[in-house]
């Protein structure tokens, strides 16, 4: 089971996470890393507190024949477990690694998607502009069209979903996140950064963008709200302020 | 009549265990500080929509105890257990530069108040996190002169530790007791050993981004402004020092939890001699991981997959180093008293934050991650898990040699536990806030945070009050605490076979002999082979009623107060600027009336591999050189960044001859080679014992060197006349970055030459002047080196 927000457990009302396929496949890795990390901190804390507990000085007892003693250190250890628990190691790493780079190469990579909404993202202290293609703009709030399995490829005006945005930055360092969708990226004056996601259930997620990087007085109130349509109300929505 | 003399004492002491009380007390006054700010936003963040603080207050307060805790408390608490501890360890009767060591305090206090300060000049301190992100740390964003502060204090905090870690290296390399090899020693001298190295690497490496930063806001170069540097040039410049700098955090306490699994476990350190290269393993790795903090900023994604791997690797040495600790305890007899309980509450903390660790090295996961709480709770539990509870175990460990009386047991034992369950509820639950932002001064109900938050801050005051109890207990103990016997624990370490609290001059039956079947002392007069030094009464134990006041000297604290105060002058303006400058330049005067050797006569009589050629000086000043080349090294990096990124963001560098006049600049380069010969001159008159040589040679090396800045003001002039200036573009501002920070050594090396002529002409003669004219000879050589290279990158490609 993935590891879920305190308050996800409370299924508290107006709570409920939007869904991505980014967030599903981030959550699949990170229980993959929590299943390692108790598997091996585990093991060295039981070994820990077993050798506390084992080797605690009883009543009467003497010092061990190479105690310690002013100048003196004796010379002792097995150069050949560090080579095991070197080994043990980086064979853990390779798996973990092996997945970090799967998912890494999922979420940098926008798909070759010709029915794919672009958008450009600029955060400014403190908020968000969202730039639509026909040049419609947003701020505090970026609608984005559900998941479409049945677009056409190529055909003007079906959007399959996926979005794509290049996010930037018009004063200060920022950080664009969608912490719903494990989505996250720099926006950083006088660069362009990509991310993408798809969405897959509509919805109104108030406050689900968030800035990630202090940018002065206004970090904490730089949100947005994000409204997932149905293509066709998406679609109605895009053309009806041009 | 009061009696000045205890302040006197505390004033102009150059004893390594008095420096090392003073960085005591004052790292633990700065914890204070550092930790009320902590409790101030702590208490914004318990409830949602609170208004505890103003948004600025709480970016203030979010900054400066980053700051503080990290470079104003931790390092200096280690410092303060080194200074006191270090010299002990090797068997040496103080550091090796005794003077430069108080020097290092009292900067270091300045420092500290400058920083503190800054909170009360207009519009507040600094206020844009520890990391200080650009362009959020420039002008135009941050204009208030508090946050200027805070960088000088800064460039101020970096020096003293520069100079320390001099310090500190020559001390260990040079004046180790007879038989005591590097492999015997303690591993908290080892510990500091690598925290001093990285140290020395990587703060020179922050002194030039600062640099940067405070040109940018002082003089309007377009380092952080223009799109060629920017963001990702302050991002590469912080943190290829900003992540060494934890291990430089981390290693002090995280050794001396070695040296305790060892002594109270009543069993000798598991694999010591594999736990050594581990640390060096770590240091140099700790150079290689510097993007994992920069995974989100859209940099080449194969370079931060290698970043992803290199971090991983990291994990490896400290992994061993951990089994070979509880390793340690297997077949021991372990006594459970306060300092190992510490110890082992430190690892513990450790573990846990290193497996996260490994979390936060994956390239993917950091899109959850980056700039949320879960990084906050990974480098508590690091740092102060790891790090803070290990320099406490240290305070215990230590507290009855410091004092010779021994502590409170039963509320030592209180402390702990409630110190582990404050630091558990304070920092754990940070880890399930994954999705919060950190740095956020508030956040709205609904967002379900604000349990978790109230839990954090009834942890944190929990944790905080906790702390209360090592301070009633240690102050009411140091005075009224039973004696403490010599060795309370049976430690190994040289500390523990002199009396409670050391004699003056630590070792008063002579000086300490190690051999594989322990140490016995040899006294005074047998220690050179029955040959008796020069200095033979001072070396150890102060025979011949030599009284620690013949060390004392009043140089250092003015220096530091003059330094200070000359960098208050941007709060308080110029009558402070010119009081601390004069009180600077009398202090200057007076250390050149002091002998440069007389007070620092600490002679290497033992162990000096791998520098036994080197004399405790020339080896200071090869440090202090390799600290250089990392300030010029990170200052090239910043160039080859602005070059390399020019075409990419539209910018196209000029010319080679469009702007600076090749055959001037080629022509003073010629001057400034030359002036290397004559330098070459003067040590070859100087060692055959030519007077009239070496006085001839040091004014044509002076001559020399003031000619090529007087050429260079005539080149700076000429350019600003033709429109290029601090801000034209980046490639002017680099410009005069280089060239001024070079030509401010050549500056300094004039003032030093100064000196030594003038010492030469009273002297008449060659051999005070000897030693000093090849460490001279050194640096101006370095100074020489460095236009080589600048001569090219600026004027040819």
């Amino acid at each position: 089971m993935p590891l879920k927000p305190f308050y996800e457990e409370r299924g508290l009302p107006g709570l409920v996470p939007a869904l991505a396929p980014s967030a599903e496949q981030w959550q699949s890795l990170f229980t993959l890393y929590i299943i390692a990390a108790v598997i091996v901190a585990g093991a060295v804390f039981v070994m820990f507190f077993y050798f506390l507990a084992k080797y605690r000085k009883k009543p009467g007892a003497q010092d061990p024949k190479d105690a310690p003693r002013v100048g003196v250190m004796a010379d002792r250890g097995n150069p050949a477990l560090a080579a095991i628990l070197t080994a043990l190691l980086i064979s853990l790493f390779f798996g973990l690694t092996l997945n970090t780079f799967a998912l890494n190469a999922y979420l940098q990579n926008p798909p070759n998607d010709p029915n794919a909404l672009y958008v450009d993202v600029i955060g400014f202290q403190w908020g968000w502009r969202f730039v639509y293609p026909n040049a419609r703009e947003l701020i505090g709030e970026f609608r984005v069209p559900e998941i479409n399995r049945t677009c056409t490829p190529g055909v003007r005006g079906c959007w399959s979903g996926t979005v794509i945005l290049n996010i930037t930055s018009a004063d200060v360092f920022h950080s664009f996140g969608i912490p719903d969708f494990k989505i996250k990226r720099d926006a950083i004056p006088g660069r362009v950064n990509q991310a993408w996601f798809v969405a897959e259930q509509s919805g109104i997620f108030p406050e689900a963008i968030r800035c990630y990087e202090l940018c002065g007085t206004g970090h904490a109130l730089m949100m947005a709200d994000l409204i997932i349509q149905s293509p066709d109300s998406f679609h109605d929505w895009y053309l009806s302020g041009v | 009549m009061v009696d000045w003399h205890p302040l006197k004492r505390w004033l102009f002491t150059t004893n390594h265990k008095d420096v090392g009380i003073l960085y005591l007390f004052t790292s633990l006054y700065f914890f204070v500080a550092a930790g009320l700010l902590a409790l101030t936003f702590r208490t914004q963040l318990a409830l949602p929509s609170n208004t505890f603080l103003q948004p600025d207050e709480y970016n203030q307060a979010v900054t400066t105890h980053g700051l503080l805790m990290l470079l104003w408390v931790l390092t200096p608490l280690g410092a303060a257990f080194a200074n006191y501890f270090v010299p002990i360890q090797i068997g040496a009767r103080d550091m090796a530069f005794p003077r430069l060591n108080a020097l290092s305090y009292w900067v270091y206090l300045s420092s500290g108040l400058l920083a503190l300060s800054s909170f009360f000049a207009s519009g507040g301190t600094a206020d844009w996190g520890w990391t200080t992100y650009a362009p959020l740390n420039t002008v135009e964003f941050s204009p208030q002169v508090g946050g200027s502060m805070m960088g000088l204090a800064l460039m101020l905090l970096m020096a003293s530790s520069i100079v320390s870690t001099v310090n500190f290296l020559v001390t260990i390399f040079r004046l180790r007791a007879p038989g005591m090899s590097l492999m015997r020693l303690p591993l908290f001298t080892w510990g500091w050993i690598f925290t001093s190295l990285l140290m020395l690497w990587a703060f020179p490496s922050f002194v030039s981004a600062l640099s940067l930063l405070i040109a940018d806001r002082a003089f309007g170069t377009v380092f952080f402004t223009s799109p060629q540097g920017g963001s990702l040039l302050w991002d590469h410049m912080f943190w290829f020092f900003g992540h060494p700098e934890v291990y430089v955090l981390l290693l002090p306490g995280f050794a001396i939890v070695g040296d305790l699994f060892s002594t109270f476990s009543r069993r000798p350190l598991y694999a010591k001699k594999i736990i050594i290269p581990c640390f060096a393993i770590a240091s140099i790795l700790s150079f290689t991981v510097w993007a994992h903090h920069m995974f989100m900023t859209g940099i080449s994604q194969s370079l931060l997959e290698a970043f992803n791997i290199t971090t991983e690797l990291i994990s490896i040495p400290f992994a061993i180093i951990v089994l070979a600790y509880i390793l340690t305890l297997r077949g021991g007899s372990i006594r459970f008293t306060t300092p190992m309980l510490f110890a082992v509450g430190s690892l513990g903390l450790f573990i846990i934050g290193g497996v996260t660790g490994v979390f936060n090295s994956s390239v993917a996961l950091d899109t959850a991650f980056r700039g949320t709480f879960w990084v906050v709770g990974h480098f508590h539990y690091t740092i102060v898990g790891g790090g803070l509870t290990g320099l406490f175990a240290g305070l215990y460990y230590w507290f009855p040699k410091i004092t010779g009386r021994m502590y409170n047991e039963r509320l030592g034992k209180i402390h702990f536990v409630i110190y582990m369950i404050g630091f558990n509820l304070l920092y754990f639950p940070m880890h399930l806030l994954y999705d919060m932002p950190r740095r956020i001064f508030t956040y709205d109900a609904s967002t379900g945070w604000g349990p978790l938050n109230l839990l954090i801050t009834i942890g944190g005051f929990t944790f905080g009050i906790s702390q209360l109890i090592m301070f009633a207990n240690l102050l009411w103990s140091a005075r009224r605490g039973p004696q403490a016997s010599q060795d309370p624990w049976g430690g190994y370490s040289l500390e523990w076979g002199v009396p409670s609290p050391p004699p003056e001059f630590n070792f008063p039956e002579g000086v300490p002999v190690v051999s594989a079947t322990g140490v016995t002392y040899r006294p005074v007069a047998a220690a050179n082979g029955g040959h008796a030094m020069a200095n033979g009464g001072h070396a150890y134990g102060g025979h011949g009623g030599e009284s620690s006041e013949e060390h004392w000297s009043r140089w250092p604290v003015v220096t530091a107060a003059g330094a200070g105060i000359a960098l208050w002058g941007v709060l308080m303006g110029l009558p402070a600027l010119i009081l601390g400058t004069v009180i600077l330049a009398v202090s200057f005067v007076g250390w050149g009336y002091e002998s440069l050797r007389g007070r620092e006569a600490i002679e290497a009589i033992g162990e000096k591999w791998p520098f036994d050629r080197l004399e405790n000086l020339s080896l200071g000043m090869w440090l202090f050189i390799f600290g250089e080349i990392a300030f010029f090294g990170t200052l090239f990096g910043a160039f080859v960044f602005l070059r390399m990124n020019s075409p990419l963001s539209g910018f196209a560098w000029p010319q080679p001859g469009s702007v600076h006049n090749i055959f001037f600049g080629g022509f003073n380069t010629i001057i400034l080679l030359t002036s290397g010969l004559t330098m070459v001159f003067a040590l070859m008159f100087a060692r055959q014992g030519s007077y009239r040589g070496l006085q001839g040679s040091l004014v044509a090396t002076f001559a020399l060197g003031a000619f090529f800045m007087v050429n260079k003001a005539f080149e700076w002039k000429e350019l600003f006349a033709s429109g290029f200036t601090f801000s034209t573009n980046p490639a002017s501002s680099i410009y005069y970055v280089l060239t001024g920070v070079h030509g401010a050594h050549v500056v300094a090396g004039l003032t030093a030459l100064t000196y030594l002529m003038v010492k030469a002409l009273k002297a008449r003669s060659t051999t005070e002047a000897g030693a000093s004219v090849e460490i001279f000879g050194i640096y101006w050589g370095m100074v020489d080196a460095v236009w080589v290279f600048l001569f090219p990158l600026l004027y040819l490609l």
